[in-house]
């Protein structure tokens, strides 16, 4: 690989580090993770970089190895893991430090991270990242009317979650 | 919903990552690549030791018979009015598993299935050949108590069947679905299922063997893959961590490490001369050569964690609790037996 194309991912990836990781993170709800998450998507697209790079989308492929990591993870420490209509608190969240710092947002964030996969995935991609239903649908590899299910199920939970003041979500 | 938008733009712009770990993500990308690489030389290495030291025939005959003596578990191939892109569907107990591929040749492609999520397909195919004939991935289902574990994955142009041993006895019987120009191959177990093998077959005849690590009550990983004739490496397996836990499994898969409840598959290891192999938010580890006896951990303030190496078979490991801010700026040092330093470096950021 040459030393320009090199700079080229460094120039990209300092870039967009920050949104993959916040995307990660919306997904796993453990920022130790949705790090490596991230890191482990940026390498798999530095491996194929100049195909990624020829993609001239580079930020949409390494979007999707994310989700793709994600699931990985989930798939690996579900060694350890068993879903529960409750999600325990992840382990190794820090209870202080970016916890702490996240104040009120905390809240949203702990709500969002009782929702199953699947329901985050769709409230992280629809509500966050903005895409449409139908976008959201394609990402996701299901119907449109699965996306507005899951959301509507999602939203619910979330209006209900004890975390969330009531209003926040109106 | 603006409202969320906000708030969630708010709540997750408030999360501050650490700098890119640009460079170290680099060397992971390189790895990578060549390990791909790697994965072909040590195939035909070992076929040329296996046939050096006469190791007895791994081949068995071709018998693609479709197994009957199991009815927990059934996989069958899609029929002429099935779905466009169904690859395989079946039962686990009385649970219906199936799974498909859609847009396999566009940026969209996915794997999904009946009660599985998404699992797309960008960065995972064009990467089989004669050397690793399926590249297999592995989702699960999200209840019942025949909870399935669907392993799917692309096919390498050359295989006309594969079979499926698993540790209850069953034996499955793949055959490769062509959807799109490429070919691919599923089959479901019950999670907590081991598989013992998947054995593939050209025309004529056995391809390869893959025995995959299956991590207590977990799902099975396939990294690498035995050529016909070549002997199963023997298996190890040990603790490793110094105030983490930490521990190896070292055989026919390759190497699994699973440190800090989070576990990490890799098909070979670097000969190392002591070389660094990963870190996560909390733990670093990593492997040693065999003259290392332990090394000592400098935290940038001066600081020190002293790791010991530990052999897990023919392998010495390493891995010492390091927090995120703590591994920024630390350093190695690798000593041996006689507190001899054999070598240093950085800490790459997990």
């Amino acid at each position: 690989m040459s030393a320009e194309s090199d700079e080229q991912f460094r120039e990209f990836m300092r870039g967009r580090w920050p949104a993959m990781v916040r995307l990660a993170y919306g997904l796993t709800g453990d920022l130790g993770h949705a790090e490596d998450v991230a890191q482990a998507a940026f390498a798999r697209a530095y491996a194929s970089w100049a195909r990624v790079a020829r993609t001239g989308d580079p930020d949409a492929y390494v979007r999707r190895i994310v989700i793709n990591e994600n699931h990985s993870r989930f798939r690996r420490r579900r060694v350890t893991e068993s879903l529960v209509d409750a999600v325990p608190e992840p382990a190794g969240q820090p209870t202080a430090g970016p916890a702490d710092a996240l104040g009120d947002n905390e809240a949203l964030l702990k709500a969002l991270r009782r929702l199953g996969p699947r329901q985050r995935a769709v409230i992280v991609l629809r509500f966050w990242v903005d895409m449409s239903e139908a976008e959201t649908a394609a990402a996701l590899n299901c119907s449109v009317g699965t996306v507005k299910s899951q959301a509507s199920r999602a939203l619910a939970a979330l209006r209900g979650s004890a975390e969330l003041m009531e209003g926040e979500l109106q | 919903m603006s409202d969320l938008h906000e708030n969630l733009s708010t709540a997750l712009a408030a999360v501050e990552p650490r700098p890119a770990p640009v460079e170290a993500t680099m060397l992971a990308g390189r790895k990578i690549r060549n390990r791909r690489r790697a994965g072909l030389l040590a195939g035909a290495v070992a076929v040329v030791v296996a046939a050096v030291v006469g190791v007895p025939a791994f081949t068995r005959p071709v018998s693609l018979q479709p197994t009957t003596n199991d009815t927990r578990v059934t996989v069958n191939p899609p029929g002429p009015h099935s779905p466009a892109g169904l690859i395989a569907s079946g039962l686990v107990g009385a649970t219906p598993w199936s799974l498909s591929v859609t847009a396999a040749t566009s940026k969209n492609c996915a794997f999904t299935g009946t009660d599985l999520g998404y699992f797309s397909c960008n960065g995972v195919l064009g990467q089989v050949s004669a050397a690793d004939p399926i590249s297999f991935e592995g989702m699960s289902g999200e209840g019942g108590a025949d909870q399935a574990f669907v392993s799917f994955g692309q096919v390498w142009q050359g295989v006309v069947a594969a079979r499926v041993e698993l540790s209850d006895g069953a034996t499955l019987t793949l055959h490769p679905v062509e959807v799109d120009g490429m070919r691919f191959v599923a089959f479901a177990t019950r999670v907590g299922l081991p598989i013992d093998s998947v054995t593939v077959y050209s025309r004529s005849g056995e391809l390869a063997v893959a025995i995959p690590f299956n991590p207590p009550d977990g799902f099975p990983s396939f990294e690498a893959w035995l050529r016909p004739g070549q002997a199963q490496p023997p298996r190890f397996s040990g603790a490793f961590g110094s105030g983490v836990a930490a521990r190896a499994y070292v055989g026919p898969w390759g190497i699994c490490l699973e440190v800090d409840n989070t576990g990490d598959c890799s098909p070979v290891i670097d000969t190392p001369g002591t070389a660094w192999m990963g870190a996560s938010g909390s733990v670093v580890f990593g492997s040693a050569a065999e003259s290392v006896s332990y090394l000592t951990i400098t935290r940038r303030d001066g600081s020190t964690l002293r790791a010991a190496a530990i052999a897990v078979g023919p392998h010495k490991f390493w891995a010492v609790p390091l927090s995120q801010a703590e591994q920024s700026g630390a350093r190695w040092t690798a000593y041996d037996a006689a507190g001899k330093a054999v070598g240093s470096g950085s800490i790459p950021l997990g």
